[in-house]
């Protein structure tokens, strides 16, 4: 079962049936095999590292069952088990699991993942196997872990000014301070970061946020950095409450399943050897600063075709959206009702004649944030780079959606949907709930046929194109199209969330056509 | 019962004692598999020879040396990788590429290893002839990139007919001794042998008659059903078994099956019109093809491709 921890194996993680015929063969495979050559400087493509790495976790540390980020490459068998008939599908394509591949996609983009679940299962020592990826030793990643207690102050989290300076200063500038170490390393981790005071939380905020310390009025510059973060409970529990910004900081949201069982002798060995899995990492899975930089870039570079930004765009579209929250069409937001302290529910009240259950927006508590969709934009291309394509698919997309959504998007529990047969689980299950939103918006997408009648998708790129030589006569013919599309949605059509959106477009772009118009008779 | 070990390699493993005992040690606990026994055995039989050649040689490599092969058994022995071909090649050559070893010891060790490993898996691979070709090159002192280069050579030689193209390559960049011992051809009979795949310079007058490559898969062969043929952009020949495509070579040395990927795909369909006489030996043909030195066609009685070497189309 567990043949060699410190083997990597010299085989391609994500072989393609195409390759073989395309490649040739070469003589020089002759000299390939089991035996590693001395490497001539040159390792693997970064992503086939990081699939190593991926793997190697998997296997032989974290001993992840929980193949949970299914993908399909032709047809697979699903069979369903219980009263719930739950089903239980066989990917056909390679497969990954959440608890793992997020935070290797953090590390590979520098973001922040949150680690959830009970004690014991790993969230700690996943978090520390980061910290070895990137070149630190076990020692020197578990110096610089933070573990958060009640008592942590903000020297405990960011240093302490020297003694002597705070006799001789005769301004704070003169303050020099002793900035804790961690806050240079390339992988940070906070242990239990809700058990830490509220006011340690908000200079926690600043590092990872804006990625600088200040103390007395003297500035730390950090070096970008993946974060870890762990918590037990983080759906109220803990010591403190976690401050909003702080949480709204989290890319991504993982929960430790439990063990399987049936991998017990492999912990039977762990105990009986003496070793933990961070102390065996096979060095050539060790990333060097330089290929975090160059895989943080190749990261970026994944191209994200139109159409899959087209359906995270709809998607995004429908749940800021609340009529019944504003007089003027820009205040029809949740967030206004928010702002307003007023209940949901209590102004949806008046509501007639909306589909609360077809409409993806009545499920939610509030809409997404820019951040959140930048978010959302980087982990896609993250995941497509892991799985080595060079542009991002919408089952990347799909995937990558639950888990940075996890706390970001607050579902309205009461809301008709969850009453719904089959749906009371999604109340609880907060990823099946988040794909089961993305699904059903791609449903209504498709049903909508927007992949090919998309006006204001058209009005767009004509818009994007410039204004540069466009006549008066072209403009007004625009400015009508415009006026004819929003008097035919406004014809008894009622105003969902991806309507309203594309509403404020055409406003947006009437008025750039105005202002243009204007410009155009007063220059003659 | 392990023998005793004596001479340098005996001073070797009496200097670095606490070392190798240690990654012992650290390979019984990740190697779950891996036995110390064996690689006692190992140490005690295989080892010492190429160690004795490289030291006797004076030039003063014999710790490197013996490092590097102590290192390459341990991660062998873990991997149950240590038997057959492999530690066969290791008795009969590394002791008489002693020169070559001391160059480049991780390289030499690493690529006949994995050249033995290849040749042992491949169906048409004959492991034992190439260590007898390496062994007469040996004799010439090469240097490392000679010796390796004569080694891929002569792995074509020995059954790798996928290495063909590659292989004819390096050939001509041999020295003619080179060239005799690695392929047993002069470099006139080598240019034969570019043009025409049949003609083996070590039985020049001979043509083979047919032969069939693939076969059932029930059987231990490569079809699920019988295959048809066409030809891939490079004019590599391709088996379509209607759920996998396959890549098939034959020659004078060997041939052999290489997953190409799934059924379908694009290929250049074989010529139309009605078959060559040559065919009308092969009942209910399905498919032919037209390649270098000969044709290719495929029944729809039988699992395999059939080569005929010297037919025209």
């Amino acid at each position: 079962m567990n043949p060699d921890l410190s083997h990597v194996p010299e085989s391609p993680t994500l072989p393609r049936s195409a390759e073989g015929a395309a490649r040739g063969f070469d003589v020089a495979d002759l000299y390939r095999g089991p035996l590693a050559q001395p490497s001539a400087g040159e390792g693997p493509a970064l992503d086939e590292k990081l699939r190593q790495a991926y793997f190697w976790i998997v296997n032989q540390a974290i001993i992840s069952t929980h193949y949970d980020i299914e993908y399909q490459e032709g047809p697979s068998a699903g069979f369903s088990f219980g009263d719930s008939k739950a089903l239980v599908e066989l990917p056909s394509g390679q497969s990954y699991s959440s608890f793992v591949l997020l935070p290797l996609l953090t590390f590979a983009t520098r973001r922040r993942c949150l680690f959830i679940g009970g004690p014991g299962r790993g969230k700690t020592a996943s978090a520390v196997l980061m910290g070895v990826l990137a070149g630190y030793s076990v020692s020197e990643v578990r110096r610089g872990m933070q573990h958060g207690h009640p008592q942590m102050t903000v020297a405990d989290l960011l240093g302490s000014p020297l003694p002597a300076d705070l006799v001789r200063a005769e301004s704070a500038a003169e303050i020099r301070i002793a900035w804790r170490s961690w806050l240079s390393m390339r992988v940070r981790i906070i242990d239990e970061y809700n058990r830490i005071p509220t006011r340690t939380q908000s200079a926690l905020l600043t590092v990872l946020g804006d990625n600088y310390a200040e103390l007395y009025d003297q500035i730390y510059e950090c070096p970008e950095a993946a974060w870890f973060l762990t918590a037990n409970d983080d759906a109220g529990g803990g010591t403190y409450p976690v401050i909003e910004a702080l949480r709204d900081r989290i890319d991504v949201v993982v929960q430790a399943l439990a063990f399987n069982n049936r991998f017990l002798p492999q912990l039977l060995d762990r105990v009986e050897q003496g070793y933990r899995p961070e102390e065996v990492v096979p060095s050539r899975l060790v990333f060097t600063p330089d290929e975090l930089d160059a895989m943080h870039g190749e990261v970026l570079a994944v191209a994200l075709p139109g159409p899959v930004r087209r359906r995270l765009e709809f998607f995004a579209s429908q749940f800021e959206f609340f009529e019944p929250a504003g007089a003027q069409l820009e205040y029809m937001t949740k967030d206004t009702a928010r702002l307003a302290g007023v209940d949901l529910h209590l102004l949806a009240s008046g509501e007639t004649g909306r589909d609360r259950v077809a409409d993806v927006g009545a499920q939610t508590r509030n809409g997404l944030s820019v951040r959140t969709l930048q978010t959302l934009l980087v982990y896609s291309k993250a995941l497509a780079f892991f799985r080595g394509q060079p542009v991002v698919g919408l089952e990347d997309l799909r995937q990558v959606i639950p888990f940075v959504l996890h706390e970001k998007l607050l579902p309205d529990l009461d809301a008709p949907f969850f009453e719904g047969a089959g749906n009371q689980v999604l109340r609880v299950d907060r990823v099946g709930w988040v794909r089961r939103l993305f699904d059903l918006s791609c449903a209504e997408y498709d049903r909508l046929d927007l992949d090919r009648e998309d006006p204001v998708g058209a009005m767009l790129a004509e818009f994007g194109a410039g204004l540069q030589g466009v006549s008066e006569e072209e403009t007004r013919r625009r400015l009508q199209e415009i006026e004819r599309l929003l008097q035919a949605w406004s014809g008894g059509r009622k105003l969902y969330g991806t309507v309203y959106d594309d509403v404020l477009v055409c406003k947006y772009l009437h008025q750039r056509y105005t202002n243009y118009l204007r410009w155009l008779t007063w220059s003659g | 019962m392990v023998g005793l070990i004596s001479g340098a390699f005996a001073g070797y493993l009496e200097a670095h004692r606490s070392e190798i005992n240690a990654r012992v040690a650290e390979t019984r606990r990740t190697a779950p598999g891996f036995d110390p026994a064996d690689f006692a055995e190992v140490l005690a039989g295989v080892l010492p020879p190429i160690v004795e050649a490289v030291d006797r040689r004076g030039e003063g490599f014999t710790a490197v040396v013996a490092e590097v092969l102590v290192e390459a058994a341990l991660e062998l022995c873990a991997g149950g990788r240590f038997g057959g071909a492999v530690r066969s090649g290791w008795e009969d050559l590394l002791p008489v590429v002693a020169g070559p070893l001391t160059a480049d010891p991780r390289v030499l060790v690493a690529s006949v290893t994995n050249a033995l490993a290849n040749l042992e898996e491949s169906t048409s691979g004959r492991p034992g002839r190439w260590t007898e070709i390496m062994v007469a090159v040996a004799g010439r002192e090469p240097t490392v990139g000679e010796l390796l280069r004569a080694g891929q050579v002569g792995a074509w030689r020995c059954g790798m007919a996928p290495y063909r193209e590659g292989a004819l390559e390096i050939a001509g960049g041999l020295g003619e001794d080179l060239l005799a011992l690695a392929l047993g051809a002069t470099p006139a009979e080598l240019a034969r042998m570019g043009a025409d795949p049949w003609f083996d310079p070590g039985n020049p007058p001979a043509r083979p008659g047919p032969i069939r490559v693939g076969g059932f898969r029930g059987f231990g062969g490569t079809f699920l059903r019988p295959p048809t043929l066409t030809l891939d952009p490079t004019g590599r020949v391709v088996a379509d078994d209607g759920v996998e495509r396959w890549l098939v070579f034959a020659d004078c040395f060997g041939s052999a099956v290489i997953r190409a990927g799934e059924a379908g795909g694009s290929a250049t369909p074989g010529p139309g019109g009605p078959p060559p006489p040559a065919l009308a030996q092969i009942p209910e043909l399905t498919s032919w093809v037209a390649v270098a030195g000969g044709l290719a066609a495929s029944s729809a009685l039988g699992h395999a491709v059939t080569f005929l070497p010297g037919a025209v189309a």
